[in-house]
């Protein structure tokens, strides 16, 4: 099982949009959970969302090819 | 809770088996923190350093945290940059005792030290010891993430087999054996139980361990466990002949002097402040 990229994205008060904060190496879901928590902890966010950088696809025209982000 | 400050009204020996306790949380989250301290550096993987040194910064807080109550409920002071006691006089769990030869020990150290403690603190939320049950929610949230790290660790060194799964067997049968005598022979808590201070004895706590640990590992039986009919349980007993309730541990031994120099920082004593 090989590392893969994470997205964090935080906002401090609820309803706030959602900030893109970093990323970080994991090999699975569950310890991103939590290096995220552990990493990005310097502010005391109302929410925090790790997402795998292969799991978001560009939805700009220029990108059409149906490729995920993470893997352009 | 509207006597958070009351003390409850015990006997001696009662009263003395709680301290014991609190003592023996107090400088096994010491020695916890202390290696995932030492994993700050040297760990598989930049992200598990910093999950490490944000845990160690939490063990020292709740060891502090249990050091106050036992100033204040039992008067007794243990402050670590001026604590003279020698190693023998240590109620921590063995497997601490030495710096940990690879990340199989921390890793072993962090499912199964790390989930024992949580088990035993949650056992006295809503006894009579309301200073522990007023800080232990803070505590134990952590803690989840405590867990979320190991059980995430383990996960990844069981599914990639070979030597790092080896390496983790022989970390995790060490960790299981030495936390296992921490919980103590059967009934020797039944005095805190009687007294409702805690509403589950050690030995069904030690059995909730192992039971959750077998669950982890594809081949329980690799860390010396064994199913029977009340669960998984270890397959060479423990002889409690030598069992001392003091420190909680069978052996003779405790935390290596070089250690005990870095946690209480002999070495830069003639720049202390206080």
């Amino acid at each position: 099982m090989t590392d893969q990229v994470f997205e964090v994205f935080c906002r401090i008060a609820p309803g706030d949009p959602m900030s893109h904060i970093g990323t970080l190496n994991a090999p699975h879901i569950d310890l991103a959970r939590v290096y995220a928590w552990k990493i990005y902890d310097e502010e005391d966010w109302s929410d925090m969302w790790v997402i795998p950088r292969a799991s978001i696809v560009s939805a700009h025209p220029a990108n059409d090819d149906g490729a995920g982000v993470g893997s352009a | 809770m509207s006597e958070a400050t009351a003390k409850p009204e015990l006997d001696g020996a009662t009263r003395l088996g709680l301290q014991t306790t609190v003592i023996a949380l107090s400088d096994t989250k010491l020695l916890l923190g202390y290696h995932y301290g030492e994993w700050t550096f040297g760990p598989p993987a930049i992200e598990a350093g910093i999950a490490a040194c944000s845990m160690a910064q939490e063990e020292f807080g709740h060891t502090r945290l249990f050091n106050r109550i036992l100033k204040r409920e039992f008067e007794v002071e243990i402050d670590p940059l001026n604590d003279t006691r020698a190693p023998q006089a240590f109620a921590s769990i063995a497997f601490l005792d030495s710096a940990f030869e690879s990340w199989a020990d921390l890793v072993a150290a962090n499912v199964v030290v790390d989930q024992a403690l949580p088990l035993i603190i949650r056992a006295y939320i809503g006894g009579g010891l309301y200073s522990i049950a007023r800080v232990a929610d803070k505590m134990l949230l952590e803690e989840r993430f405590h867990y979320a790290h190991a059980e995430g660790w383990v996960r990844l060194m069981e599914e990639r087999g070979g030597a790092p799964r080896d390496a983790l067997h022989d970390s995790l049968s060490r960790a299981i054996r030495d936390t296992s005598a921490f919980f103590g022979p059967p009934a020797h808590d039944a005095a805190l139980v009687t007294a409702k201070l805690k509403n589950i004895d050690d030995d069904a706590l030690r059995q909730r361990l192992l039971d959750r640990l077998a669950n982890l590992l594809a081949e329980p039986e690799t860390v010396g466990l064994t199913s029977g009919s009340q669960g998984w349980t270890l397959a060479e007993p423990l002889e409690w002949e030598d069992w001392d309730p003091a420190r909680r541990r069978l052996d003779g031994g405790g935390p290596d002097a070089a250690i005990l120099d870095e946690l209480r920082g002999t070495k830069n004593v003639a720049f202390k402040t206080a």
